[in-house]
C-alpha cells in the first residue's frame, strides 16, 4: 500500500475532530540551544556527584552480571588485563581500535608475557575476515562510549574504530571503561544523544547498543543459562 | 496469516487443564515472573512506578491520536538515515514485501529474532515455500519452530515444554545427541545457530519501539540474537505493528524502565539495541540495506473504536498473562492464535474478527488484576465488557443468547415481579437443593448441566433476605 493511502486511512480511523480533548502530552523542545543547556547542566551534575555515581555503577554492574574491577590508572589496568587474560588463557584476542584499548593492549608487557596469544586489532582485517575472526576469537576487548550507573550498562556506538561483533561473538567480552564515561541515568544518555542528533543535522549514527551483563536465556524451564548466543562471561574494568 | 484456532477455546482449555506438564509449567512460570516483577517495583519504589505508568499512558494516548503524523515523521527519518520504510495494510501485503526483498537479493538463508507480528503474518511458512532456509534464533522461538507450534507466552514462548521434551526435539529435529541438562541444551543451540549467524544473507527482526523523531528502532533482548540479526547479515528487514510508535528519544526513558521490570523483573534486559538505518560508510560492519515494514493488519479497526483504541498502547510485557486467573490455568495455546491472556482476549477478536473468537472476551473473571499490573494502565476489563456487549448485540458476531437462556430469563423476570412467587420459589429451591445434595445429585440439575459441570451452584440460603431483615428490625 502506498504511504499516502495508508496514512489517510489511519487519519480517518483516528477521527481527531470527534475527540473532545487531545490528551496532554507536553511535547519536547527540539531546539539546539535548549538541548545544549540541558546537557551542560547534566555534565555539571555528573562532575559534582562523580564518586557517588561511580559507587552506584559498581553495584548495578555487579547486579547485572559483570565481573567488575576497578583500577586507578593505566599501569594498574594493564596489570589487571594481564591477570584476566592469563586466567582465560585465550588463543586469540580480538581488540577494537579505540585509544584506551590500544594503550593497554599494545603495551610491551602484554606482548612479552602473552607470547602464546595472538592479539588481533580489528583494523587489520577486512569485513568478511573480521566476521570470521570475531566468531573464532576467545575474547573481544572494546572500550565504551558511555556507561549508565542506574542500570549497570555499557553503551557502545559503532564507527570506524569499532566492529559490532567484537563485543558480541566471542564467548568473553572485556569492556574498558574510563570514569568520565559514566553517566548517572538513562535520561542523561538520551539527552546527550539527542544533542548529537540535533548537532549532526539528524544523523546520530547507525546503531547504539546497551550491554547490561552477559547474554542469557530462561527459555527452558525458567532456568537462567548464561551465554546462549552472546558472551557467557563479561568483565568490566573501570579505570580512573 | 497464521492459522486461527480461536473457535476451539473451550476444548483447548479443557485439554490444557488436564495436561499435567502444562499445569506444572504454568505454576513455575507464574511464580517466577510474578515474584521478579514485584521485587523490581519495590526496588524502584511503588511511588516512582506509578509516576512512570501515568507518564507512559499519557505518551501512548497522545501518540495514538496523532499516529498518522508520527508515521509520516518516522518515514522521513528512516529515509534520511538511508533506510526504506514500507507500509502494509495486512499480513498478505507484508509477506509480499518481505518476499520481494528476499528474491531481489537472491537470499537463501534468513535468521530471525523474535517478532510477534511475523507470527501474525505466518511469515516462516511463506519463506519456507520460497525454499529459503529460515531459522528462529531466540531459544524459545527456536524450540517452538522445531515443534511446529505457536508461542505459549509472549516473552517465554516455549515455557510449556519440559527439558526432556526439548532434548527429544533437538535429537529428532536438529540431529543433536540426547542431552539431559538445561545448560547443555542452551550450549547446543549456541552451536547450532552460530553457523547460521555467520553465513545468513538476511536478518529479520521485530521492534519493541519505533522513535519517530530520529527514525530509530529499538530491540530489547536477553540472548544477543537480536544483535546478531542486526550485525552479521548484509540486509536487515524489521517488522513492526504501526502502534509501536513513540514520538521522541526521551520517551524511551519511561518505557525502558517499565518494560523489563514488568516482563522479567530486570532493570534492563542484557541487550537494548537501537537501529537507525543501515551501516554508514565509515562503519566497520553492519547491514548495507535496512528496510522497515510497518503493518496495519487490523490495528486501524482498533483505532477506530474509541473504547478499544487503548489496547494499542500495549508494550507486550506479558504481566497481564502472568497475573490472570484464567491464563494461569489454561495457558497460551487455548487462546488459539498469536496473542494470549487478557490482552490477547481483546486484541485477537479485533485482529481476526469477533465472529471467529467470540469465547475470548468471556475468558475472564473480570477481577481487574490485569488492569492493576499493566505498565501502561490499559483498562482491559472495560474492553472485555465492550467486546461482550458487541458480541451479544450481534455486531458481526451473530451470537444471540440460546433458547434456554431466553426462556429462563423470561421466567425469572416474571417471578421476581411477584413477591409471592419469589418467596415461594426461593423456599422450594432451597428445599430441593438440600434433597439433591443428600442424594449427591446437586450438580445434575436439569438445564444447568453446563454451568454445574465445572462449578457448584451457590447454596440457596434457608432464610431469605426479607426474613433476616425482619429479624434485624425486631432485634432493634
Amino acid at each position: 500500500m502506498d504511504k499516502k493511502e495508508f496514512l489517510q486511512h489511519v487519519e480517518k480511523c483516528i477521527n481527531r475532530d470527534a475527540l473532545d480533548t487531545y490528551p496532554g502530552y507536553e511535547g519536547i523542545d527540539r531546539s539546539l540551544s535548549n538541548q545544549q543547556t540541558i546537557v551542560s547542566e547534566i555534565k555539571i551534575r555528573l562532575q559534582k556527584n562523580r564518586s557517588q555515581i561511580l559507587d552506584k555503577f559498581a553495584k548495578t554492574a555487579a547486579i547485572a552480571g559483570w565481573n567488575f574491577f576497578r583500577v586507578e590508572n593505566i599501569e594498574q589496568a594493564i596489570q589487571k588485563t594481564i591477570d584476566l587474560l592469563s586466567s582465560i588463557n585465550p588463543k586469540e584476542v580480538l581488540c577494537s581500535e579505540e585509544e584506551i584499548v590500544a594503550r593497554i593492549l599494545k603495551d610491551k608487557q602484554i606482548g612479552s608475557l602473552m607470547n602464546k596469544t595472538k592479539i588481533i586489532f580489528s583494523d587489520e582485517e577486512n569485513r568478511e575476515e573480521l566476521k570470521l575472526t570475531s566468531f573464532k576469537a576467545d575474547i573481544g576487548i572494546t572500550g565504551v562510549d558511555y556507561a549508565i550507573a542506574e542500570t549497570g550498562s555499557c553503551v557502545i556506538l559503532p564507527g570506524i574504530t569499532l566492529s559490532r561483533l567484537t563485543s558480541l561473538a566471542p564467548p568473553h567480552h572485556l569492556a574498558l571503561v574510563e570514569v568520565d564515561k559514566v553517566l548517572d541515568t538513562l535520561d542523561d544518555l538520551f539527552a546527550i544523544r539527542k544533542l548529537t542528533f540535533l548537532e549532526e543535522e539528524g544523523d546520530m549514527g547507525s546503531y547504539m547498543n546497551f550491554i547490561t551483563g552477559p547474554s542469557r536465556t530462561g527459555d527452558i524451564e525458567q532456568t537462567i543459562v548464561k551465554g546462549v548466543h552472546g558472551p557467557k562471561e563479561v568483565s568490566l574494568l573501570l579505570i580512573g | 496469516m497464521a492459522d486461527i484456532k480461536t473457535k476451539e477455546f473451550k476444548s483447548e482449555s479443557r485439554k490444557a487443564l488436564n495436561n499435567p506438564q502444562i499445569q506444572k509449567s504454568l505454576v513455575r512460570v507464574i511464580d517466577h515472573f510474578g515474584e521478579a516483577r514485584v521485587n523490581a517495583i519495590e526496588e524502584i519504589t511503588p511511588e516512582v512506578w506509578e509516576i512512570l505508568r501515568e507518564k507512559a499512558r499519557t505518551i501512548k494516548t497522545h501518540t495514538m491520536s496523532y499516529l498518522d503524523h508520527y508515521l509520516d515523521l518516522m518515514e522521513a527519518n528512516v529515509r534520511k538515515n538511508g533506510g526504506v520504510m514500507h507500509f502494509a495494510k495486512d499480513a498478505a501485503e507484508a509477506n509480499a514485501i518481505v518476499a520481494s526483498l528476499i528474491s531481489a537479493k537472491n537470499a537463501k538463508s534468513v535468521i530471525k529474532s523474535k517478532s510477534m507480528i511475523s507470527e501474525e503474518m505466518g511469515l516462516n511458512h511463506v519463506l519456507e515455500e520460497m525454499n529459503v532456509d529460515v531459522a528462529e534464533t531466540d531459544l524459545g522461538e527456536y524450540i517452538i519452530q522445531l515443534a511446529e507450534e505457536t508461542p505459549f507466552h509472549i516473552i517465554a514462548p516455549a515455557m510449556h515444554k519440559s527439558k526432556e521434551e526439548v532434548a527429544k526435539l533437538f535429537v529428532e529435529k536438529a540431529g543433536t545427541k540426547l542431552y539431559k541438562e538445561i545448560p547443555e541444551l542452551a550450549e547446543a543451540s549456541r552451536h547450532l545457530l552460530r553457523e547460521k549467524f555467520q553465513f545468513a544473507d538476511v536478518g529479520i527482526t521485530g521492534a519493541n519501539f519505533m522513535v519517530a523523531e530520529t527514525g530509530t528502532l529499538v530491540l530489547v533482548t536477553n540472548e544477543g540474537n537480536g544483535r546478531m540479526c542486526t550485525s552479521a547479515p548484509k540486509m536487515h528487514i524489521a517488522l513492526a505493528g504501526m502502534e509501536k510508535m513513540l514520538p521522541s528519544l526521551e520517551d524511551l526513558g519511561v518505557f525502558l524502565r517499565l518494560l523489563a521490570r514488568s516482563a522479567t523483573g530486570q532493570r534492563l534486559t542484557s541487550y537494548t539495541t537501537f537501529v537507525s538505518g543501515p551501516k554508514r560508510e565509515h562503519d566497520k560492519d553492519g547491514p548495507e540495506e535496512f528496510h522497515l515494514i510497518v503493518v496495519d493488519n487490523g490495528r486501524s479497526k482498533m483505532l477506530q473504536d474509541v473504547d478499544l483504541r487503548e489496547a494499542l498502547n500495549c508494550i507486550r510485557c506479558g504481566a497481564c498473562l502472568n497475573n490472570c486467573p484464567i491464563y494461569q490455568n489454561v495457558g497460551g495455546h487455548a487462546y488459539g492464535w498469536v496473542y494470549s491472556g487478557p490482552i490477547g482476549a481483546v486484541v485477537t477478536p479485533m485482529l481476526v474478527g469477533l465472529d471467529q473468537s467470540k469465547d475470548l472476551p468471556f475468558a475472564s473473571t473480570l477481577c481487574g488484576r490485569c488492569k492493576e499490573v499493566c505498565p501502561v494502565k490499559i483498562n482491559i476489563p472495560h474492553m472485555l465488557l465492550r467486546l461482550r456487549n458487541k458480541s451479544t448485540q450481534n455486531e458481526g458476531a451473530g451470537d444471540k443468547p440460546g433458547v434456554k437462556e431466553r426462556v429462563f430469563f423470561s421466567l425469572w423476570f416474571y417471578m421476581v415481579k411477584s413477591k409471592f412467587l419469589y418467596k415461594t420459589s426461593g423456599r422450594i429451591g432451597s428445599g430441593a437443593q438440600k434433597i439433591l445434595r443428600m442424594l449427591k445429585l446437586e450438580n445434575r440439575i436439569p438445564f444447568f448441566g453446563r454451568w454445574t459441570r465445572s462449578r457448584d451452584l451457590p447454596l440457596i440460603p434457608t432464610k431469605s433476605f426479607r426474613d433476616r431483615w425482619k429479624d434485624v428490625g425486631t432485634a432493634e
